[in-house]
């Protein structure tokens, strides 16, 4: 096989990349759907960036337009930030339940009782 | 040759990202999935990247290429580190994680359950008024509230009654506070402190803040004899505290003491010295935090009691039974019925109707087809003359002011009244 015969089929091979990193999304989505957890969501969230970040990569191959990778770029900056603010998101909402819930009252109430009994 | 590198390299990096999302739909909990995603997805993306640098061999995409690259591999470790944590905060299910062997247990605190969880189960708590659902996931489901049942409901006053009075000696509302408080105090013969709580955040929100803080100081003092002749009046003992900084914690105090708190139903935001904030966006004073922070009662108290019915929003928790039992034993107001909202199930029924006749009141069960509006806690024709309200739970979000809406229009549009809450 010789470089010429390489060069032709890579065109057709990065579209075959493009239809497999395509499945990988749809396997994301899937995860991304189910959950159960919030956690979950934005771990999958996170991957799906990676995977966005290497669909530009290929489409830049594919189309010849080398702008595909400056799209790349811009996606794993904005990965990073959505990452950490989902994150925040997630510790900010316990926060926010911290003391709300019942379990909460049952320890009170049994550090009360223990006080008592002492 | 380069040209079959970069494909090869392509395609070993599209390898690793399937596996990484073969990983994520197939393991078992959170950090699993975060270990496949993260680790073989960065992989992937990264030679991916890599092939495609090499087949493009131009610098302008190499340059590009790279720094995504670079930028990848710089913040995936704290991306990954930040979702991490935070799904071991939210109470995600892990696996491993939760039993004596937890090496973070005395670390970071973790909530027993899901955050999804909780949120189910406080929907089923509002929904429990409808008895299809009631009968499914009972409320009394609820652990606490199971041993009581087997206890034949000890009265709980024994266990758990308030050892101190503490009130707010701060705002507007201070004087009138201070005379509930010293009247609960004089009954039940507890002793009365009174908390004169600056909250600094607010004082160095002002323009002059040396100025407000004589301002607030000054009006404290002019009322201070007052508080004293009160308490020789009732005969109840006063203890002073003065403390700045955190005005939600210093109310709140410290320990393990159950105190029965006494704070007025608007805050103690101006500290009653009327300066503006120029860049205020929030109340300083924290009002509706401060219930969940100490272990005893909390009566957020309007100026006068009145008398009349008080409203009930029980939910079956070991929290509205405690308060209830307080208001019926303490006789908090001059209650002429008392109103039941909710999904009660028969043993509870009865426990409350022995309760309040212990305590000479009547009492009234709300229809159980009767559901509480949309953005409020009951429904109006159960508060529109209460003159109190015992919730399990404050109205959320915590704030005294939603978008413009005072936190009492959360429980019934334009009620006002005392609310006892015991978290």
């Amino acid at each position: 096989m010789n470089t010429e015969s390489i060069l032709g089929i890579s065109e057709t091979l990065n579209t075959v990349l493009v239809l497999l990193i395509i499945g990988a999304f749809a396997l994301t989505a899937l995860r991304l759907m189910k959950g159960p957890s919030y956690a979950d969501r934005f771990v999958a969230i996170d991957m799906l960036t990676g995977l966005a970040v290497a669909a530009c990569a290929l489409t830049a191959l594919t189309t010849g337009r080398s702008e595909f990778l400056d799209v790349a770029f811009a996606l794993a900056l904005i990965a990073f930030v959505a990452t950490a603010a989902f994150a925040a998101f997630l510790e900010r909402k316990v926060a926010v339940n911290d003391g709300r819930f019942r379990d909460n009252g049952k320890q009170k109430a049994d550090k009360a009782v223990q006080q008592e009994a002492s | 040759m380069v040209d079959l590198i970069a494909l090869l390299v392509k395609f070993v990096g599209v390898g690793f990202l399937l596996i990484a999302t073969i990983g994520l739909l197939r393991f078992d909990d959170p950090l699993q999935r975060m270990h496949a995603a993260t680790k073989a997805g960065t992989l992937g993306a990264g030679l991916v990247l890599i092939g495609t640098m090499l087949s493009k061999s131009s610098l302008d995409s190499t340059m590009m290429g790279g720094m995504t690259l670079l930028f990848l591999i710089l913040t995936i470790p704290v991306a990954s580190h930040l979702l991490a944590r935070a799904a071991y905060l939210s109470g995600a299910e892990l696996a491993g994680i939760g039993d004596a062997d937890n090496a973070l247990r005395d670390v970071l605190k973790r909530p027993e359950q899901p955050i999804e969880k909780q949120a189910e189960r406080l929907d089923l708590q509002g929904m429990a008024a409808e008895a299809d659902i009631a009968t499914e996931v009972p409320v009394s489901a609820d652990p606490v509230l199971c041993d009581a049942e087997k206890s034949g409901f000890v009265s709980l006053k024994d266990v758990v009654a308030p050892e101190r009075v503490r009130f707010a000696a701060v705002g507007d509302a201070a004087p009138k506070l201070a005379r509930r408080a010293a009247e609960f105090a004089a009954r039940t013969e507890l002793p009365l402190i009174a908390v004169v709580a600056v909250d600094t955040g607010y004082v160095d929100a002002t323009d002059n803040s040396t100025e407000t803080m004589r301002l607030i100081r000054d009006k404290v003092g002019h009322w201070l004899p007052d508080l004293r002749s009160l308490s020789d009046d009732l005969g109840v003992s006063v203890e002073l505290v003065y403390e700045e900084g955190d005005a939600a914690a210093s109310m709140a105090g410290v320990g393990d003491v159950r105190e029965f708190l006494v704070l007025p139903t608007d805050g103690w935001a101006d500290h009653g010295v009327g300066v503006a904030t120029p860049h205020a966006t929030k109340q300083p004073d924290g009002l509706l935090r401060v219930a969940s922070m100490h272990p005893g009662p909390t009566l957020y108290a309007v100026d006068v009691p009145r008398a009349g019915p008080v409203t009930v929003l029980f939910d079956g928790s070991y929290d509205v039974w405690r308060a209830l039992d307080l208001a019926l034993v303490e006789r908090l107001w001059t209650a002429t019925e008392l109103r039941v909202f909710g999904y009660v199930d028969a043993a509870s029924r009865a426990e409350i109707e022995q309760r309040a006749a212990d305590a000479n009141t009547p009492v009234v069960f709300a229809d159980p087809e009767l559901t509480a509006p949309e953005d409020a806690l009951l429904p109006e024709q159960m508060v529109s003359d209460a003159v109190a309200v015992i919730l399990p739970d404050l109205p959320r979000p915590l704030r005294t002011r939603w978008y413009g809406t005072f936190w009492q229009d959360k429980i019934s549009p334009n009620w006002r009244g005392d609310v006892l809450v015991w978290t």
